[in-house]
């Protein structure tokens, strides 16, 4: 009895104990309590004890799950600030909880959506306080124009510097495709070759081109059947919307339900046109283009339910012909590559009237902006890290590799060793490859510097994009396309076509206008996020219409809906703070 | 003295009962009672990583917006919609258990028991990778359909509004149906074997034991079960709707939960997601006590 009664005693207690430690608060994580906090002027840089440093960021993954962490760009920054750095993935739900109980990594990066909750709750450290100590490489001069658009308008009025931006481009900085286009019209090369390349100038001439290829392919080796196109339905009205802007020559707001006119830098409404009658909207572009694909019989069955991983599959098992971006097809081209390393079938991709290329991000990537948070136990360090990312060393590294990786020539000019390049396409060498860290996923949206900028030895920063590097770098199929096609490399195709002035590029777009604009109020994002879904919803019956009077219908139909969403409201609002942050972005040029 | 002595002790025996059931009341409290204080968001224009009492104070905003957005009644009705066609299919686990039950080889008993306890613990992301292969228009099913002439076009299920709400339905009593009858396979286990050989000698056979022994006996936990489910009618839980979700199964397919799970976590408006599950709270909250009162009616009892 007495043994019964201690064993009951016992259990009680254990459980108790055992709910108690799972509510037990954590720290961040990250770095060790080494270094007191003082004022910016006052820092001194001492980076004699060894500390621990997290960069935490949507999108960004774990530097545990990244293979060849901590590679040698890592290494030399770790040994450089005597520091262990990891990478931190958030999501919404997981940031939110961190920004709610102050318990952030060291150095975070965040979106819009967050950056009221940041500065309204204190977060983020002045950068400001740094700038003549720690933080050079982020007020340097070239750097300025991005610097004022955060003082302006992620400052919540406070005129002083909390965020920097990655990818800055430098005004010099010339335009550059790269070797291969990565959207565009995608088209099976073996087979695109097998009809004659036929011209493709608009989305008329494409679904002729990918019916012509299904007529001589109707199904793979395997006796699946064959689309000409799939639909991702993960990315809620990105395959339509995205799809039309390289049709008609926009880039997209976040949603698609914006977008801005790359040439003139307006905004217009996507889905509620109905206040442009003239003009085809991105969105009615791309879903009209899905709709002729459907009536020809070319379009996925399983196009409402397909998923990013689903569409990976069917590209990888050869179900597509086409396509509007190379996110899927990658697995598709290495298999084949493996199989025969003189294969023809593999996918590559055709300009279309806006080329993705010669991105001018003069504020730096949007969307993407980090801060030293506040509760940082190291905050001194956490900026000395930050100002190297940002620094042209440091962008150097992750593009190009650690010097070694690339020398400077008797001529003065850096350039890749032929060791590098041969160790990016031969298999073997894989580990070798992730090891060195060049272009690595994480740290490459992180580097202060774009991929073109020239760097002060007078290379690009990305010494990949250099001319007699592209063409070493093309696959067997690439190679055979430009020798059919008359290129010296395959983004030559956008190259001329832009010259010819039948394609425009991104070098007049100013993407920093969307920095410039407000908090978005809450009742709008509820609006707009309602005329999202209520369109998501309305595609099915747009996309299967079967004649032009039916897809008008569904279209006046959709109208209605939105406009009862509260739709017009939205668009003013927009239109109006658009204008103002256009107005306001374009002044500090 | 001996009585004396009883009524000491009665105090500490009690004191230790109440010592052992501490864990659970603490686990009652920090789970079910301490989140309550996140009402409070409610009222709030609450943004993640501001501190709660400095945000703007909005006072019954949020609830008064809950009654002009149409998503709330379209939401509502598919969660009743599904929840109707629930409570209607809550006979199915008994009638199972005791069909189960009047398989005589154990081996085959157990096998068919186990074979359908299974898939309760297969994810819903796993189900719908199964239901995707199975029944996408190039799925193994839907093309045997049409290889068999019982279809003439492979038409995926998957992507078709008129059949959410049977074929959800399907998946998800496919998914629960073995674990669901498992309570009730105890409760014949309970049912005293003299009552069956009573009913033997007065000439019965399977089916008139099973409908005169087992389904009496089995009422009872029945009717504790169903009042539990009309208490759960707005919970039916957003997982499986989320994943078969598309743009065509859409209108049909998004219950409260789902609604919730989108306004409060996938657009962050978390004041307003806490508002609409107040409402949700105090309607089940009123279900239950509304169905405690019929179960009183009916048995002579209450159940809770």
């Amino acid at each position: 009895m007495q043994t019964k009664r201690i064993l009951a005693m016992i259990c009680a207690m254990a459980l108790t104990a055992g709910i108690f430690a799972g509510c037990g608060s954590s720290d961040n994580g990250g770095g060790s309590k080494g270094e007191s906090s003082k004022s910016g002027a006052e820092a001194t840089g001492d980076t004699s004890e060894h500390v621990e440093i997290t960069l935490g960021g949507i999108n960004l993954s774990n530097s545990d799950s990244t293979e060849g962490w901590p590679t040698e760009v890592v290494e030399k920054l770790e040994d450089k600030f005597n520091v262990t750095l990891t990478i931190k993935q958030y999501d919404n739900e997981s940031l939110n909880l961190d920004l709610s109980g102050g318990t952030t990594c060291d150095i975070v990066q965040i979106n819009d959506d967050h950056i009221e909750g940041v500065l309204k709750g204190k977060h983020a450290v002045n950068l400001e306080d740094y700038k003549d100590t720690l933080a050079k490489n982020i007020f340097s001069d070239d750097m300025s124009f991005r610097n004022e658009v955060m003082k302006t308008f992620k400052s919540n009025g406070e005129n002083v510097q909390y965020f920097v931006t990655p990818r800055v481009t430098f005004g010099d900085t010339q335009a550059n495709y790269g070797t291969v286009l990565n959207n565009g019209y995608v088209v099976r090369w073996d087979l695109y070759k097998e009809i004659g390349c036929p011209e493709i100038n608009n989305d008329e001439d494409y679904i002729a081109a990918l019916k012509a290829m299904k007529e001589i392919y109707p199904e793979t080796e395997d006796g699946l059947p064959v689309y000409g196109m799939g639909v991702y339905n993960d990315s809620q009205l990105h395959s339509y919307f995205y799809k039309g802007c390289l049709a008609e020559g926009y880039t997209n707001l976040e949603g698609g339900i914006y977008v801005q006119n790359v040439q003139t830098n307006e905004l217009l409404p996507d889905i509620y046109d109905v206040d442009n009658p003239d003009v085809v909207t991105p969105f009615w572009s791309g879903v009209k283009f899905y709709n002729q694909l459907y009536r020809e019989g070319l379009l996925d069955p399983d196009c409402f339910i397909t998923k990013g991983e689903d569409l990976q599959e069917k590209y990888t098992k050869g179900q597509y012909l086409g396509g509007s971006v190379n996110w899927y097809y990658g697995t598709y081209n290495d298999n084949q590559r493996a199989a025969d390393s003189e294969t023809l079938k593999e996918y590559v991709t055709l300009p279309s009237y806006l080329g993705w290329g010669n991105e001018r991000n003069l504020a730096g990537w949007f969307g993407k902006y980090f801060f030293v948070s506040s509760h940082s136990p190291n905050i001194e360090r956490a900026v000395m890290i930050l100002d190297y990312l940002q620094s042209e060393e440091f962008s150097r590294d992750i593009d190009s590799g650690v010097e070694g990786r690339w020398e400077v020539g008797e001529d003065g000019t850096p350039a890749l060793t032929e060791d590098t390049i041969s160790m990016k396409t031969d298999g073997s060498r894989l580990d070798e490859w992730k090891k060195s860290g060049i272009g690595e996923g994480n740290l490459s949206a992180v580097c202060g510097e774009d991929y073109y900028n020239i760097a002060d030895d007078g290379g690009m920063i990305d010494l990949w994009y250099e001319d007699d590097v592209l063409a070493k770098s093309m696959t067997y199929a690439e190679k055979d396309m430009c020798e059919t096609l008359g290129l010296t490399i395959p983004s030559d195709t956008l190259k001329k076509k832009v010259e010819a002035g039948t394609s425009i590029d991104l070098g007049n777009c100013l993407n920093a206008i969307q920095m410039g604009l407000e908090t978005t109020p809450r009742d709008i994002v509820r609006i707009d996020s309602n005329c999202e879904e209520i369109t998501l919803n309305a595609i099915p019956n747009l996309v299967q219409a079967e004649t032009d009077e039916e897809f008008e219908e569904a279209k006046a139909a959709l109208m209605e809906e939105l406009k009862g969403a509260g739709a017009e409201q939205s668009v003013e609002w927009w239109t109006n703070a658009w204008n103002e942050a256009k107005e306001a972005v374009e002044g500090l040029i | 003295m001996a009585k004396a002595l009883a009524v000491k002790h009665k105090p500490k025996k009690n004191y230790r009962l109440l010592l052992m059931v501490f864990p659970f009341m603490l686990i009652v409290l920090l789970f079910n009672y301490v989140p309550i204080f996140g009402w409070i968001y409610s009222v709030y224009d609450y943004i993640p990583g501001v501190p709660l009492f400095e945000c703007d104070f909005l006072g019954l905003d949020y609830f008064k917006l809950i009654f002009t957005d149409a998503n709330v009644l379209r939401t509502l009705k598919n969660t009743a919609i599904f929840a109707v066609i629930n409570i209607v299919l809550t006979p199915l686990p008994m009638l199972f258990a005791i069909m189960l039950n009047e398989i005589k080889n154990g081996a085959a008993r157990k096998f068919i028991q186990t074979f359908t306890t299974l898939p309760n613990f297969i994810s819903w992301v796993i189900i719908f990778s199964l239901a995707f292969g199975l029944f996408s228009t190039d799925g193994m099913l839907t093309q045997a359909m049409v290889n068999l002439g019982i279809t003439d076009e492979a038409k995926s299920v998957l992507s078709s509004k008129e059949s959410v709400y049977w074929f959800q339905t399907f998946l998800a009593q496919w998914k629960t149906l073995g674990w669901n009858a498992i309570i009730y396979l105890a409760a014949i286990a309970g049912i005293d074997q003299e009552q069956y050989e009573a009913a033997k000698v007065d000439g019965a056979g399977y089916f008139r034991c099973a409908i005169h022994v087992t389904l009496p006996a089995m009422l009872e936990t029945y009717v504790v079960l169903f009042i539990l489910n009309v208490g759960n009618f707005l919970n039916t839980g957003y997982e499986q709707y989320m994943l078969f979700k598309n743009s065509v199964t859409a209108p049909n397919i998004e219950v409260l939960d789902l609604y919730v799970y989108r306004i409060g976590l996938e657009n962050m408006d978390y004041s307003y997601g806490v508002a609409i599950s107040i409402i949700k709270s105090v309607v089940s909250i009123a279900l239950v006590v509304f169905a405690n009162l019929v179960a009183k009616k009916i048995r002579g009892n209450t159940v809770i």
